[in-house]
């Protein structure tokens, strides 16, 4: 019974991930079939001994034109790029991509998801998501 | 290379590992162009010009220590662009600025010099 259980525990667990995989999948590629001119800022995503690590390109996007959320075990990160003054100038050239951008990470498990930090510098936002100790245990540090 | 004062990939001789994106837009006295190169440090970025080309290049740091990669999009390593203008432009007077991730160049245009005949 007790393998049982934990056998529909983990189908379960599999199931939403499965799911969430598909509604990030599914984000992402409507918004590059959408709208092409659409940014879609490169990120990063490493760990070290006590934090997962997400950076991600803004260039130009100041700090209140940010937002960081963190639901159902994924962190989402959506925003804009601002146009550009365009009054007295003639365009001859345009790589760079403007308006509304979202990225959205599945985190692991043991992402402490109440501890998430975040920071803009250069254009890279930086966001720390503290590992959580398995079985529930949290270290204490001696402040 | 087209009229209006272009882009030339400097891809694979120059070692460049990427293309930062860039706008080229023209005013009546210069040009501005900005190109995106987020987490590149002021001291890693190199400008160069002459009376008709203007060459960016710089290096954006790579794996930071202590940290295993998982997931990776953000280009590192080497860059460099380089465009060429139509008209000559005043390589003494280019302006750079840094600031979140974007530089931005503002290139005048060179003015003729005029000679008064005596």
């Amino acid at each position: 019974m007790s393998a049982n259980w934990t056998l529909e525990r983990e189908l379960s667990e599999l199931r939403a991930r499965l799911a969430r995989a598909l509604r990030d999948a599914e984000q992402r590629w409507s918004r590059a079939g959408a709208a092409r001119s659409a940014p879609v800022p490169a990120l990063d995503f490493t760990g070290k001994r006590e934090a997962f690590i997400v950076r991600v390109d803004v260039p130009g996007v100041a700090k209140g034109d940010i937002g960081i959320a963190v639901q159902d075990g994924a962190l989402e990160i959506a925003g804009r790029v601002p146009d550009r003054d365009e009054a007295g100038r003639e365009r001859l050239r345009s790589e760079r991509l403007r308006g509304e951008f979202r990225r959205v990470v599945p985190l692991p498990r043991e992402a402490d998801l109440a501890k998430v930090k975040a920071s803009l510098a250069d254009g890279v936002l930086t966001v720390s998501i503290p590992r959580r100790l398995p079985g529930g245990r949290r270290s204490v540090e001696i402040g | 290379m087209n009229a209006n004062g272009t882009m030339v990939p400097s891809s694979g001789k120059g070692g460049v590992d990427w293309l930062p994106p860039a706008d080229i837009a023209e005013t009546a006295s210069g040009f501005e162009v900005t190109l995106e190169i987020c987490g590149v440090p002021r001291e890693a970025i190199e400008v160069g010009a002459d009376e008709s080309r203007l060459t960016v290049s710089g290096e954006r740091p790579g794996e930071v220590e202590g940290e295993v990669c998982h997931y990776r999009e953000r280009r590192v390593g080497r860059f460099g662009r380089s465009f060429a203008f139509r008209v000559p432009i005043d390589s003494d007077g280019i302006r750079a600025t840094l600031a979140d991730g974007v530089l931005t160049l503002t290139i005048p245009k060179r003015t003729p010099t005029r000679v008064s005949v005596e």
